[in-house]
């Protein structure tokens, strides 16, 4: 069987550059190693009759734009901001809820700290600017700053007209916030130590760095790509899971003209004379292709081929990608939560103590404790479980996947009984509820959805690793050192936490490469 | 109370305000400098503190001073003379070292030992950091343009800032964007498997910082080795003849010579304005001076919070300058021997005595210390640069007994109920016995031990939380963000008032090019 182009994935990205590929007129084929598609951003039964987000609980922004260039109509993906963002509870005191609504959370933070509620609209602003410029940012290719060739000159114009017009105030905000470290930043603006400690934690989700290291202002700022202004940890709810996204896309692919095709793991990109061939899958199958894309992470990629087809340097870079997944995910399946209990609730009572927590894992250990993020979709989508029932699913970090001495199941055990009992002083009767619950570490999560080191982002995000060096600066423009290889995952610029951005503009490079 | 009337007056007499002063001077105009202290040099100053031994009591090493400073000021006929301090000897937790020495091959014998694979490395990566190095270098040189500014000046300055980078092959603009970015663990990760190794060269990429080993941005100042390396001025870091006291004193009596007068005891009250223009100082006896132009030399919380009205000054600048982050880290010990610490790894008395002494065994270890430190506490296993200045200079001690230089890290000025003397003295403690588990005979050989905390080295220099640099040497504290955006150009925002500390760029160690660029910017708003 002869196709134009295979897809190694059948996640978001490598769904989106599917369906751009497919409506470009190519013929084009999805291989999923798994059994259901979706990858890290899937909603699954683990349980039976409740279901979790397992692995990403925001399938993140998708413009408009992309939404139409794709004919996805909006009623079949219409993700909805939560009602609730985020609760922060307070020792002693009613808990601060963040919600997209700015006035009503400043008087929410007002008993606390009347100077703090006097900043917060400031401060929405403030991030809503920043991460405004960061989404024109994320929608074109990273500009090569290294090039003199015309295009990428007028790529970088178009880049310093963009912070240009962000006044002279604003482009100094955005030279000067991306490096510093989210403690900083937090320092700056606010005072009440709870108020800062959750929210320093959207500069750390998802990355093995602390709240104090540099660059985590630029991950804060990251998060908030694509929310409406004021919607500081903000969530979208999409009903029925994030793994609704990839069902979509793959309708899209389909009727399109393209094919998915699951239980097919790829495990060798062939090549020949420099040239991708096609590939081979684990069952021994050939297929033959001349455009190889692959959503997997740049480590995963580049280990399906030999040794001998890349550059010595090149493999080099890719090993030194930083993955370092540092979260665990605990899923519980409960038979009822008291009244009043929040959708979502952030535990991290101060700055100081998520960077205690990140201590531990720089070192190899697991966080004695841990920041959590504890949510409950059944309460903002009841079909997660059966009726009067629900699913709760914890954020932790940190928890290395590099750690000392190896993952054993106690290691998993401990963490859970950790988990379960810092739950336990905001859910009251949590312990009792109980029906299952079940526990994936950095490993568990590799070696399910082949996600290097556990890392949900496919690569930290960093400022080392962000923009036109992500993953690697040889290929931060989606192709690979192999004629007819591509990237499309989110190792790649823009990367994780934006829907299918990364697999789009990779399919638009594939496109203008195919009409030249 | 007296006035008197100059063309200049510069705040300070550490070797940026000498050098600035020495450069007006050489342009004609009638300076003085003015220094609270009884001797020139600021944190660049050799003291007696007990007799018969001399102590560079800050500042300790120096491989930054730009060469063109030293030819154009020919501090050589002023006494300096810069002795090399080649090797550096990091002992091992299991009774092994690991130690670098000027000769290259013998180095890269010494690493091989350990690893072969980092041996490899070695060679490569000492040429791409020198490649690196050699192309950074200009920055140092340059005045930083105002990246939000459309005036010709400013966009010819973005082009040229631009150009140093585009101008380099791919690989080394992407490697130079790497150690721009990343921690210095991280990068040395990518190079080498030695843990030793990369926990000595990482130590290099912290000092003087509030970051550990694994905190982006570290990297950075891996570099800084290097620069000092190429410039052939000394090839390494070195140590002044008589101190650090005596690059300061150089630089003073050609400033002098010059015509620059220099004037002790003398410390600034305020700075005088008048009609939104800075027009002079006045002293904390009354005496006033007068001059078109004012430069300070100190940091800009002393500068801009503490002498200057705050009316006088634009509140977002004023708020610019309180969220600058000076964060002191670092202590000093100063000692006299009665012998020489005896090394169990290295025994008996060895070349590695004329060299420095990294204590640094592991990564975990310098990390370890930089946690301490972030949770307010001084690191009970503390990092630390220790040198032997008499064994370099004999005339720093008297004969047959010793002076050694212990750089510490980290102490932080915010610790945690603030210092006192009995924590001054357990940080003493705690340094005496880190150094004696490497060198048993270490703790009784002490005479005399001077212990400097950040909030010492604050009351006694004036430094802003005892902080050499003036500030953080962080990302979002560099070039045309330091010390405050906008305000990258050596000027303020008041007339005839202009800053020349190491808290501009390029920043601090003993440099001399913030003074020296300060004066030339001075130079083009004052009529010859």
């Amino acid at each position: 069987m002869k196709y134009d182009a295979l897809v190694i994935g059948g996640g978001v990205n490598g769904l989106t550059t599917a369906a751009c590929l497919a409506h470009g007129g190519k013929k084009v084929l999805v291989a999923e190693r798994r059994a259901t598609i979706g990858g890290l951003c899937s909603t699954a039964e683990f349980h039976p009759g409740f279901r979790a987000n397992t692995c990403i609980d925001d399938p993140g922004w998708m413009p408009a734009s992309v939404m139409r260039e794709l004919g996805i109509p909006l009623q079949d993906y219409a993700p909805a901001f939560a009602p609730r963002s985020m609760t922060i509870p307070i020792d002693g005191a009613a808990p601060i809820a963040i919600t997209p609504d700015i006035a009503a959370t400043a008087d929410a933070i007002r008993p606390h700290s009347s100077r703090d509620a006097a900043r917060w609209p400031e401060f929405c602003a403030f991030i809503a600017r920043l991460s405004g410029f960061m989404e024109t940012l994320y929608a074109s290719r990273p500009p090569a700053v290294e090039s003199n060739a015309p295009a990428d000159l007028l790529t970088l114009l178009s880049v310093g007209r963009k912070l240009r017009g962000l006044g002279k105030r604003g482009m100094i905000d955005v030279i000067r916030t991306m490096p510093m470290p989210i403690a900083d930043l937090l320092d700056e603006w606010f005072e009440h130590d709870a108020l800062k400690g959750a929210l320093s934690t959207l500069g750390v989700l998802n990355v093995q760095h602390g709240p104090q290291s540099s660059g985590t202002a630029l991950v804060f700022l990251h998060n908030h790509v694509g929310l409406p202004g004021g919607c500081i940890g903000g969530r979208r709810v999409v009903a029925g899971g994030v793994g609704v996204l990839a069902s979509v896309l793959a309708g899209v692919v389909t009727r399109a003209g393209g094919e998915i095709r699951t239980n097919a793991d790829v495990s060798r990109v062939r090549v020949r004379d420099d040239r991708v061939v096609g590939v081979a899958l684990a069952s021994g199958d050939e297929i033959d292709t001349s455009i190889v894309v692959s959503s997997a992470d740049p480590r995963r990629t580049f280990s399906l081929l030999d040794a001998g087809d890349l550059d010595p340097e090149f493999l080099r870079s890719v090993d030194c990608v930083r993955m370092r997944g540092p979260q665990v995910r605990m899923h519980l399946a409960l038979s009822g939560v008291p009244p009043s209990t929040p959708a979502a609730m952030t535990v991290a009572p101060s700055v100081s103590y998520v960077e205690r927590a990140y201590d531990a894992a720089k070192h190899g250990r697991i966080a004695e404790k841990p920041w959590l993020r504890v949510l409950i979709p059944t309460l903002d989508d009841p079909s997660l479980a059966p009726a009067g029932m629900h699913a709760m699913s914890v954020h932790a970090q940190y928890a290395p996947c590099r750690l000392r001495g190896g993952w054993a199941d106690e290691h998993r055990a401990a963490l859970g009984e950790t988990i379960v009992e810092m739950v336990t002083e905001h859910v009251r009767g949590l312990r009792a509820t109980i029906l299952h619950s079940v526990v994936l570490a950095p490993p568990d999560i590799e070696a399910q959805y082949g996600a290097t080191e556990g890392s949900l982002l496919h690569g930290e995000l960093a400022l080392d690793q962000f923009l036109f060096a992500r993953p690697v600066a040889q290929s931060a423009r989606y192709a690979a050192p192999v004629e007819g290889l591509w990237l499309c995952g989110s190792g790649t610029h823009p990367g994780a936490g934006t829907a299918g951005a990364s697999g789009r503009l990779a399919a638009k490079e594939i496109l203008a490469r195919a009409r030249r | 109370m007296t006035a008197h009337r100059y063309d200049a007056i510069v705040i300070g007499g550490g070797h940026n305000g000498l050098i600035n002063a020495a450069y007006l001077a050489r342009a004609g105009k009638t300076v003085v400098v003015l220094e609270r202290r009884h001797l020139v040099g600021g944190a660049a100053v050799t003291e007696e503190i007990f007799p018969g031994f001399k102590y560079s009591v800050f500042s300790y090493v120096v491989s930054l001073l730009r060469p063109e400073i030293i030819r154009d000021l020919d501090l050589p006929r002023h006494g300096l003379e810069i002795l090399p301090l080649e090797s550096t000897v990091t002992p091992m937790l299991d009774g092994d070292y690991i130690a670098s020495w000027a000769d290259h091959d013998i180095t890269r014998r010494e690493i091989y030992r350990h690893s072969k694979r980092d041996a490899d490395a070695y060679d490569e990566y000492n040429k791409l950091m020198h490649h690196m190095a050699m192309a950074v270098k200009p920055i140092l040189a340059m005045v930083p343009p105002d990246p939000t500014s459309l005036a010709p000046s400013d966009l010819r300055g973005m082009l040229a800032f631009a150009g140093i980078f585009r101008s380099l092959p791919t690989r080394q603009f992407h490697a130079l964007y790497k150690l721009m970015t990343m921690s210095a663990g991280d990068y040395l990760d990518e190079w080498f498997e030695t843990d030793v190794l990369k926990a000595t060269k990482s130590a290099s990429g912290i000092i003087g910082t509030f970051m550990g080993p694994r905190t982006p941005g570290s990297a950075y100042v891996l570099l800084h080795h290097y620069m000092g390396e190429i410039d052939g001025a000394f090839r390494a870091w070195g140590f002044a003849k008589g101190g650090t006291g005596a690059i300061s004193e150089s630089i003073a009596s050609a400033a002098r010579e010059l015509g620059a007068e220099i004037r002790l005891n003398a410390s600034v009250a305020r700075i005088l304005v008048k009609g939104g223009r800075a027009t002079g100082v006045a002293l904390e006896n009354g005496d006033e001076f007068h001059a078109p132009v004012v430069v300070t030399s100190l940091d800009p919380k002393r500068s801009f919070l503490t002498l200057v009205e705050q009316r006088e000054l634009p509140a977002d600048f004023v708020e610019d300058v309180r969220r600058y982050k000076i964060r002191g880290s670092s202590g000093k010990v100063n000692l006299s021997l009665s012998e020489l610490p005896d090394l169990t790894c290295m025994p008996g008395l060895g070349p590695h005595h004329r060299g420095a002494i990294s204590i640094s065994p592991t990564m975990e270890y310098v990390e370890t210390a930089y946690d301490d430190a972030k949770y307010g506490h001084f690191s009970r296993e503390p990092y630390m640069d220790i040198i032997i200045p008499s064994m370099i200079d004999p005339q720093m001690a008297p004969p047959g007994k010793h002076v050694m230089s212990i750089f510490v890290q980290y102490a932080p000025s915010n610790i945690t109920g603030g210092w006192d003397a009995a924590r001054r003295e357990a940080f003493g403690d705690a340094v005496v016995n880190a150094v004696t588990r490497f060198a048993p005979n270490f703790r009784s050989s002490i005479l005399h031990r001077q212990v400097l905390t950040p909030a010492d080295i604050e009351e006694i220099t004036g430094l802003t939380e005892g902080n050499i640099f003036q500030g953080e040497l962080a990302l979002h504290q560099l070039f045309f963000l330091r010390p405050a955006p906008g305000w990258a150009k050596f000027r303020a925002p008041l007339k005839g008032l202009y800053q020349c500390g190491s808290a501009t760029h390029p920043g601090g160690g003993i440099m001399g090019a913030a003074g020296r660029l300060a004066a030339m910017e001075i130079l083009k708003d004052v009529p010859r």
